[in-house]
């Protein structure tokens, strides 16, 4: 009875504020999530650069790149770190492009149940029968941080994705 | 405490069904041509952790970007694509000296084409058309020999693939394509009077990208260089053109908004030629052997008209007059005399030796003729269509007819082929 209040109450609040969820626990983790893009760009004297830029206007085929940065802010050490990551709608996961210092990475092709390495998903192909997955059939990331992080101390995960 | 943290964690999960609910509620359809412009895409990701051994309420990603707390988000851009394609799998036959003005021949010789969106984005499309000159490759590896001009522009309306005057739409432009839609048109252009049978002309077609907001009557504005060419500031609505270059430069380039195709004329018409030849039949004293030009000799004329065109042609009328009567002239033989022996036989009007009763005799067929050996065979004979009146001899093609020639085939010509007509005359 309580936790259907809960839900009703976390519809509402989903509903006034799209997608600004509500748990970013106040001052034990600093979790955030950048997209930005590489442009390139002509430099002061003439010569083509790469810069990269939070992503705002991306137009399909551009490839994002997903950075996600955790940092204890609390006086404790936490522990068993798992940080799971949709791959968005409309885009296509760009190919062993996940990285993590210190994480086990596994992926998720049916929707964030299960969790596998790359190499042991697979899935229905349009014969019926299973073939291996393919970066395209990704639907979730998923890093295991191995270890603790102490206090003080943050570490990243990150992927890349091309909008469809 | 363990109660409490069960219940946080299924608020969390009802959440995060909740979000990925959304996700998928929000998710426009991706086009082949790319997920449509305008569409938002959003991420959160979603740390679990514990502390003293203790799981704690999950965290989601917040966009360090963005004031508050927000999922990281950007916008889909609209990419600029298109391709114009010509649809004809060979180079289209036209006449020589087609006019492009009103009234249209109807049906014209036209050129097909098809226009296609494949950006992401609705987009209107100007059209305009070039002339590769003289010596231009054209699209079926030749090279083009005369210069078209004066192209316009039809829409297809309905969805048949044929030019229609009067139900297709003259307009040089297309009003909102939507992503991965295409559109068929149609180019008519002038042919050269002094093109020749298969001489070809090209015509090119390009199509332009605009923005949606235009109409046929009130047409939007070419994107600016700099909207095209504009850096990546990751602010505002950007235009990222993805399109290649066509056919037709320089006026289409690489990245421009533009496509382009070509697509090329051949001309076909009929080219008439008539031979006229004589040969001797018979004379009154050897026959038919080795019978020499006297007086009293009968002769053989061919009129053969060859068409050596790659279009069939529609004969009319062939008149013919003999050189007057009189001790310098020649008369018609209303008989066809075959000049059979004997020699006393070959005189005019001989019915014993006639191959026509009306003294004339046709034939046709492929090649450049004349398809026969004088004197000719009676199977020739004409029943209709030839006519003399005095020294006046008078083919008529459209009323010709033979046992082996039916009026008013005998009024059509085609490519390649001859038909010949034979009658003969006495030395005076």
């Amino acid at each position: 009875m309580k936790t259907s209040k809960f839900i009703k109450f976390a519809i509402s609040v989903l509903l006034l504020n799209s997608l600004q969820l509500s748990a970013h626990a106040a001052g034990s983790v600093e979790f955030t999530n950048k997209a930005e893009v590489d442009v390139t760009v002509l430099s002061k004297d003439g010569k083509k650069e790469t810069k990269r830029m939070p992503a705002k206007k991306v137009a399909p085929d551009g490839e994002v790149i997903y950075t996600t940065t955790f940092k204890n802010t609390i006086d404790k050490t936490i522990s068993n770190i798992v940080i799971t990551n949709p791959i968005p709608a409309n885009m296509t996961y760009s190919g062993d492009s996940a990285t993590g210092n210190n994480t086990e990475i596994t992926y998720s092709v049916d929707g964030g149940k299960t969790y596998s390495p790359a190499e042991k998903l697979t899935v229905k192909g349009e014969d019926g029968k299973e073939r291996p997955a393919q970066a395209g059939d990704f639907s979730h990331i998923r890093w295991v941080y191995k270890g603790d992080l102490a206090t003080g101390k943050s570490s990243e995960v990150g992927f890349k994705a091309k909008v469809k | 405490m363990k109660w409490k943290n069960q219940s946080a964690y299924l608020q969390i999960k009802s959440l995060s069904i909740i979000a990925a609910a959304m996700l998928l509620g929000m998710s426009q359809s991706v086009w082949a041509a790319g997920t449509a412009s305008s569409t938002i895409i959003s991420n959160s990701a979603s740390l679990s952790y514990t502390v003293g051994g203790t799981a704690q309420t999950p965290v989601t990603s917040d966009d360090p970007s963005v004031a508050g707390i927000q999922a990281t988000s950007f916008v889909v851009d609209n990419k600029i694509n298109l391709t114009v394609a010509k649809v004809d799998a060979a180079r289209v036959s036209a006449v020589n000296n087609q006019v492009a003005a009103t009234p249209l021949p109807n049906p014209p010789a036209y050129l097909t084409f098809t226009v296609t969106n494949n950006g992401n984005t609705t987009q209107d499309f100007k059209l305009t058309t070039t002339n590769p000159v003289v010596g231009s490759t054209d699209p079926f590896t030749g090279v083009t020999t005369f210069a078209t001009s004066a192209c316009r522009v039809f829409l297809e309306s309905n969805a048949n693939t044929t030019l229609q005057i009067g139900t297709d739409t003259e307009v040089s432009y297309i009003n909102n394509l939507v992503a991965d839609a295409s559109q068929r048109v149609y180019l008519v252009c002038n042919t050269p009077l002094a093109a020749t049978n298969g001489q070809t002309g090209t015509a090119g077609l390009v199509a332009e990208a605009v923005d949606a907001t235009g109409t046929v009557a009130a047409q939007s504005a070419s994107y600016t260089n700099a909207q095209l060419t504009a850096a990546n500031t990751q602010a505002g609505v950007e235009i990222v053109a993805a399109d290649i270059a066509g056919t037709e430069t320089p006026v289409d380039g690489l990245r421009d908004a533009k496509h382009s195709a070509s697509d090329t004329y051949i001309i076909a018409t009929a080219v008439l030629s008539v031979n006229k030849t004589v040969s001797t039949i018979c004379d009154p004293f050897n026959g038919n052997s080795s019978p020499k030009n006297i007086p009293g000799t009968a002769v053989q004329y061919a009129i053969t008209i060859i068409n050596s065109g790659s279009a069939s042609a529609t004969l009319s009328q062939v008149t013919d007059t003999l050189q007057l009567a009189g001790v310098n002239g020649i008369v018609f033989d209303p008989k066809l005399n075959s000049g059979a022996t004997p020699a006393s036989n070959c005189v005019s009007g001989n019915a014993a030796n006639s191959l026509s009763a009306t003294g004339f005799a046709a034939v046709t067929g492929a090649g450049t003729g004349p398809g026969f050996t004088a004197p000719g065979v009676a199977a020739n004979a004409t029943t209709a269509g030839a006519t003399v009146s005095g020294q006046a001899i008078t083919i008529d093609y459209p009323t010709l007819a033979t046992s082996a020639i039916t009026a008013p085939a005998g009024a059509t010509l085609a490519a390649a082929s001859y038909i010949t007509v034979y009658f003969n005359a006495f030395i005076q």
